[in-house]
């Protein structure tokens, strides 16, 4: 068959690769329109996000800079001053082999159950600081015969119920 | 002849490749033709023409889907940066201590309004810091005028809020430093063109300004050490009723400096509000006499040198008479006194009796070896040089041995202070955070087995001389420390009253010469009496417990346990069995 015999062909008077190569052309401008027309749309979404990144960005730095404006060691001091909150003296520190000696030291009638949850609200706010304040006295809620991995146990507990009455942050 | 026989030369391959293509077709179309078929010819360059336009509608296709979806691949780089010129400066935990926030500048067009009479009435109600003035000229103005600088995202929605034709805005990110006057000093400020003016902002300009957009500069400070030193030294100078105070906090090994202040403190972020002089950092650029403190650099060369060890007997009985200076100890010593106890005593008479011996060619090199005879090298461009004699007499080398003569930086006595309480080595201070394991290069300008004597020395001094007070603060940190109390020159003369009471303090000085070990330096300049220091205003009573408490209240942050109040073993030995 002649290469040629291609262009003699003809539907209703047009010849076929004429019509042939009109359709590749309009495809071909289809296409492109289409590939524009949907990077447009692309387009118009990157952009929006990137204003939105930006909007973000921005209000991370100033939640950042809001929230190291609360925690400036000027104001925190002067909330801690009006808690009447002060550094831990010397006496006050305990080293964790000392503290089953402080649990041994104890009374056993204040012991509370080991596996009883604190009923005194006040009490596992109270009790840490009296255990560093007075680390030689008889704690009121230490036990005589807990042992330390229980003393440092019932610490989890009294500190689990505190955080549990701590007021919740709102969530976002 | 074809073109592919031109003799160009030389002829590239593809050149001759696409000229060998396009002349073969167009021998194809002539011998079409000379066959008589000129109708193949003609049906093979329409099929030719069609063919070219198609591939270049296929690479204008695909060269338009190219640019429309990757030609914006910088931007989305770009939107991922925070805003701002500057990058934040955070703490060495990444505590934020500056940060660029987005501010905006009020513009105003007159020829978008037609009423400049409501703009002059409501305008100034909403924006107080608005020039009338500056509106004034805007008003009748005939081009856009910006009007002021600095609003917030909340001014800027209420001024948008009043609805006047003509206002504009345009985004301009100012520094805003969060701590208020927390490390006021050390962190410095910019201007409004963002450039930095002093301190870190300044020593770290071109690092800020190339990380911005990429990630915070941390600086070596840690905000819990320097609220305890700057809390500590405020109660101080206000207890005692200074003129002006510093304190700084270093890293002995590392040389980092861990806190720094200055008193009166300054808020960088209300610069407008502060007097000039309260901006002016004493610890890097105020210079003073040291007084006793300077006793630390002159037995340390003495041992160093081999001219003396802590056993050496100094002949302090007498007052020492060089022409018409007679220098003598405050409290008169009925015998001589060994090496350790003239640091124990603060004796003048034996400090200046060593300085004399060492003569001023030695003295003068030890002390240009602790740094002492420039401007501390770091980053913080506002360090000052020291005022020394430019010839040593044996008047001078006398006084400058007890701390006379001499006038350093607290900047410069810590770095000295440093090379003698890590193993002998000098090490720049930095503001900038160094690297896990990175230990910057040092020079060593004495021996490990001074710097471990004049460890001893210094807690010798904290448990039985005049630092008793700084450890009584600090119980079981095994701090070591040396009291300076010198008169305070003024116009040239010694001030009668006036002095400038130092501690400089290590801890802890047990251990191992490459364990952790931390300096704490504070100064109160003319400190007055209270009615609890029984009338003495002495750096005894004033800064060295000041320098316990902070010692107290940072050994936990730095990770320092308390340990057992034991006296330093080899002083200990020698004490015992010295005379």
């Amino acid at each position: 068959m002649n290469v040629f015999g291609v262009f003699d062909h003809r539907y209703r008077g047009f010849r076929v690769v004429e019509i042939a190569g009109l359709c590749v052309l309009l495809a071909l401008a289809l296409v492109v329109y289409l590939a524009k027309t949907h990077a447009g749309g692309e387009r118009a979404d990157i952009t929006r996000i990137q204003a939105q990144i930006a909007d973000e960005h921005v209000r991370i730095a100033l939640l950042r800079a809001e929230v190291a404006e609360l925690e400036r060691p000027e104001r925190l001091g002067a909330l801690a001053h009006y808690l009447g909150l002060q550094p831990i003296a010397a006496a006050q520190e305990i080293g964790p082999d000392e503290l089953a000696n402080v649990a041994h030291a104890a009374p056993a009638k204040t012991s509370p159950p080991s596996d009883a949850a604190p009923t005194d609200s006040a009490a596992p706010l109270h009790a840490p600081a009296t255990v560093a304040a007075a680390p030689k006295a008889a704690p009121p809620h230490a036990a005589t015969t807990t042992p330390a991995t229980d003393a440092a146990a019932s610490i989890d507990q009294l500190a689990d119920a505190a955080i549990a009455q701590a007021p919740r942050a709102p969530q976002r | 002849m074809s073109p592919i026989d031109i003799p160009l030369n030389p002829i590239p391959q593809g050149w001759r490749w696409l000229t060998g293509r396009i002349w073969g077709i167009e021998r194809a179309f002539g011998r079409a033709h000379e066959e008589g078929r000129a109708e193949d010819d003609t049906r093979l360059r329409i099929f030719f023409v069609l063919a070219l336009f198609a591939l270049a509608f296929l690479a204008l296709a695909a060269g338009a889907a190219r640019s429309a979806l990757f030609s914006d691949g910088d931007r989305a780089d770009a939107a991922g940066a925070p805003p701002g010129d500057r990058a934040d400066l955070v703490d060495r935990n990444g505590r934020l201590l500056a940060v660029d926030l987005p501010h905006f500048g009020l513009y105003f067009d007159p020829k978008e309004n037609w009423n400049p009479d409501e703009v002059r009435r409501v305008l100034p109600a909403v924006v107080p810091e608005l020039s009338i003035e500056r509106l004034d000229k805007a008003l009748k103005a005939d081009r856009r005028q910006y009007l002021v600088g600095g609003l917030t995202p909340a001014e800027r929605d209420r001024i948008d809020d009043l609805g006047l034709p003509g206002l504009s805005f345009e985004p301009e990110p100012k520094r805003v430093y969060v701590l208020g006057p927390t490390a006021g000093h050390l962190i410095g400020f910019v201007d409004r063109g963002g450039i930095g003016i002093s301190g870190a902002e300044l020593g770290l300009d071109k690092q800020i300004r190339a990380n911005a957009g990429k990630g915070p500069v941390a600086l070596s400070i840690d905000l819990r050490v320097q609220a305890v030193l700057q809390d500590e030294v405020q109660q101080a100078a206000e207890t005692f009723r200074a003129q002006g105070a510093a304190g700084i906090v270093t890293d002995v090994h590392t040389g980092e400096i861990l806190a720094m202040t200055s008193y009166p403190a300054f808020d960088p972020s209300k610069l407008g509000e502060v007097p000039v002089a309260d901006m002016t950092n004493h610890v890097t650029s105020t210079v003073y006499e040291p007084g006793s403190v300077m006793k630390v650099f002159t037995l340390a060369m003495g041992i160093d040198s081999g001219l003396v060890d802590i056993n050496t007997v100094m002949d302090t009985t007498t007052p020492l008479v060089i022409g018409s200076q007679n220098i003598r100890d405050d409290e008169h010593s009925a015998t001589n006194l060994h090496i350790w106890e003239v640091f124990t005593h603060s004796s003048n008479v034996g400090a200046a009796r060593l300085g004399l011996r060492a003569g001023p060619d030695r003295l003068e090199h030890y002390f240009r070896a602790f740094g002492l005879y420039q401007a501390a090298p770091s980053e913080l461009i506002e360090s000052a040089r020291p005022l020394v004699a430019r010839k040593l007499t044996d008047n001078t080398v006398a006084s400058m041995s007890f701390g006379q003569a001499i006038s350093v930086t607290p900047l410069a006595v810590a770095t000295g202070m440093n090379a003698v309480m890590n193993g002998g080595v000098y090490v720049p201070l930095t503001i900038r955070k160094l690297g896990p394991g990175e230990v910057p290069q040092g020079r060593r300008v004495i021996s490990e087995a001074t710097s471990r004597t004049m460890l001893d020395l210094m807690r010798m001094n904290a448990t039985m001389g005049t630092g008793k007070a700084a450890d009584a603060a600090a119980p079981g940190y095994r701090l070591g420390g040396k009291t300076g109390t010198a008169q305070k020159a003024v116009n040239g003369h010694y001030a009668s009253g006036q002095r400038v009471s130092s501690f400089a303090a290590v801890f802890p000085t047990d251990g191992a010469m490459s364990d952790p070990r931390y300096f704490v330096f504070i100064l109160l300049d003319n400190p007055q009496p209270t009615k609890d220091t029984a009338g003495f205003a002495m750096a005894a009573q004033t800064a060295a417990p000041a320098a316990g408490r902070v010692v107290e209240r940072i050994a936990p942050i730095l990770g320092i346990r308390r340990g057992p109040a034991t006296p330093p073993v080899v002083v200990a030995h020698n004490a015992k069995t010295a005379r």
